[in-house]
């Protein structure tokens, strides 16, 4: 209790925790969202390329002074899932050999690049891990319009994401343009992870993609509810996680990442229609009944 | 009036194996056509190629007298069971209410009226009672129905099914079979992939045997013959009885 009054007397004091729990509950939200298609097609492993291989991109556009990093990010990310796809159609290489290629591939450009740039104000760990607590007032705008745009297409391209990703072929039959669908979604991917570098990190921001979706998947048979659970249990884990942190000075994005670990692993056991814990639960009781 | 598809000589190749080979062909409206053939025989090739889905070498394909990117709308598709994804977190109702998307412009939703015909398409497949289940805690027939009663909502004049009778219990066989003949009897034009050859002749009027190439198109009588049909299927044919004659895959 005294732990909770004093973080948020911090909260009202400092603009930097107020900066990391905008930043958090607005990647929270994102994540969450985008995290549900990511999830119901399959896309999981892309998405962990997609987020590694933005890497080379941030560092390219910092060498190249650009100042919409974003830009590089995007590129790179987006070149990395067209690679990925042109592996596995040209060769009998399988596509989660492909994404593994092109996962360290491109991740291993970005640390080389890194490391030519000795003593410049880029700092890899922060890229990796991210860095809530220094979020900037840049950095919250760039995560906040992201934020913006993404959660608008999913708005306005709803019905379209819903049905391609349910029945592809029958989306393809009434004439939606299911591949430019998928291709905006490795864009949509390349700036997620941008909008989350500076909360998570490049390493776990598919886990925030990931993990609040999947626990919310377990709760519901319906998409709205779905998004909804998700995005709430993607803001939080970033605000308890932005909590973790300070109070135990222990790094921010992991633990971000671990309390949504924790949410999905009580929603696994204790899911009421499909949890495990619960299934046992009902078999005992109706073995001996 | 345009007949309700035609297709003049299209072939089509995967990875430079021939899919479909010459293939034409003029369907009239008001059909209930079998597409029968065996595995790899080309059939779901040849609907997706007339929906414009696949690329072809040549050919020309014509539905209702025009390009198929011109009357999508007038046009339903009810894929095979297996490519969709049946974990989908998704109920019955919202399923059927995506039939309405063919015809909705590309910002707008589905509003109540689409929601109350999705219901009553729902009752014409018997199905009303399950509208808020989740899809995949449905039996296959169930689903299939379910599938059917979306391909009703879009009140196209042409539809085409994708293996609708596979894998599925006997009353949702018999609810589909009088659902189709009904459709058939309004004027839409029908085409069912099917590869059971034993109820072939009590479902369709007009069946077309393929096996890359055309090996056969017309009334059943006709066509329904052991000596096409072990042609269609390379041999592996038995026939049985002895006046009315019967076929029976044996691999």
């Amino acid at each position: 209790m005294e732990q909770l009054t004093h973080f948020f007397e911090a909260v009202t004091n400092y603009t930097f925790l107020q900066n990391a729990i905008i930043a958090g509950v607005l990647v929270g939200i994102l994540c969450g969202v985008v995290g549900c298609f990511i999830i119901l097609r399959g896309m999981a492993l892309m998405g962990e390329a997609i987020s590694h291989a933005v890497l080379p991109g941030v560092v390219l556009s910092y060498m190249l002074g650009a100042s919409g990093f974003f830009i590089g990010a995007v590129i790179t990310g987006t070149l990395a899932a067209a690679g990925i796809g042109f592996i596995s159609q040209n060769s009998k290489v399988k596509d989660d050999s492909a994404i593994g290629i092109l996962l360290t591939a491109t991740f291993a450009l970005g640390i080389v690049l890194v490391t030519t740039l000795d003593g410049t104000s880029v700092d890899i760990w922060h890229i990796l891990f991210g860095n809530v607590l220094a979020v900037s007032q840049n950095d919250l705008w760039l995560t906040g319009s992201i934020t913006v745009v993404v959660l608008a297409a999913v708005f306005l391209f709803y019905k379209q994401l819903v049905l391609s990703t349910f029945d592809p072929t029958n989306a393809e039959a009434i004439g939606m343009p299911v591949k430019l669908i998928h291709y905006v979604l490795m864009v949509v991917l390349s700036l997620v992870t941008v909008a989350s570098l500076q909360t998570v990190g490049i390493i776990l921001v598919v886990a925030m993609l990931i993990t609040p979706g999947a626990t919310a998947y377990l709760l519901t048979e319906r998409l709205p509810v779905m998004l909804f659970l998700s995005s709430v249990f993607g803001v939080v884990s970033a605000v308890s996680g932005v909590y973790f942190s300070y109070i135990y000075d222990v790094a921010t994005g992991a633990s971000i990442v671990l309390v949504a670990s924790i949410l999905f692993t009580i929603a696994l056991f204790f899911s009421p229609k499909q949890g495990v814990a619960v299934r046992w639960y009902k078999k005992a009781v109706t073995g001996r009944a | 009036m345009a007949p309700a598809v035609q297709v003049s000589n299209i072939s089509v190749s995967y990875h430079g194996e021939t899919a479909l080979d010459d293939v034409s062909f003029t369907a009239e409206p008001s059909q209930l056509i079998g597409i029968i053939g065996p595995n790899g025989a080309g059939k779901s090739t040849l609907i997706k190629t007339i929906m414009g889905m696949i690329g072809r070498n040549e050919g020309e394909v014509e539905v209702l007298g025009q390009p198929i990117s011109k009357v999508r709308k007038r046009v339903a598709y009810v894929p095979q069971r297996r490519s969709i994804d049946l974990d989908f977190p998704v109920r019955v109702e919202d399923v059927v209410v995506m039939g309405s998307y063919a015809h909705l412009a590309w910002w707008k939703r589905p509003g109540k009226k689409d929601k109350e015909k999705a219901l009553t398409c729902l009752e014409k497949v018997g199905m009303l009672d399950f509208s808020h289940r989740q899809i995949g805690e449905l039996s296959g027939g169930q689903q299939q129905r379910v599938f059917i009663a979306r391909a009703l909502m879009q009140d196209s004049d042409v539809l085409f099914l994708d293996e609708p009778f596979a894998g599925i219990d006997v009353a949702s066989e018999s609810i589909i079979i009088d659902l189709l003949r009904d459709l058939r009897n309004q004027g839409k034009t029908l085409f069912v992939v099917h590869h059971d050859l034993s109820k072939v002749e009590t479902y369709f009027d007009t069946i077309m045997l393929l096996n890359q190439r055309l090996l056969g198109f017309g009334a059943k009588d006709e066509v329904f013959q052991p000596e096409l049909v072990s042609r269609a299927y390379d041999g592996n044919v038995a026939v049985l009885g002895e006046g009315k004659e019967q076929v029976v895959v044996t691999s």
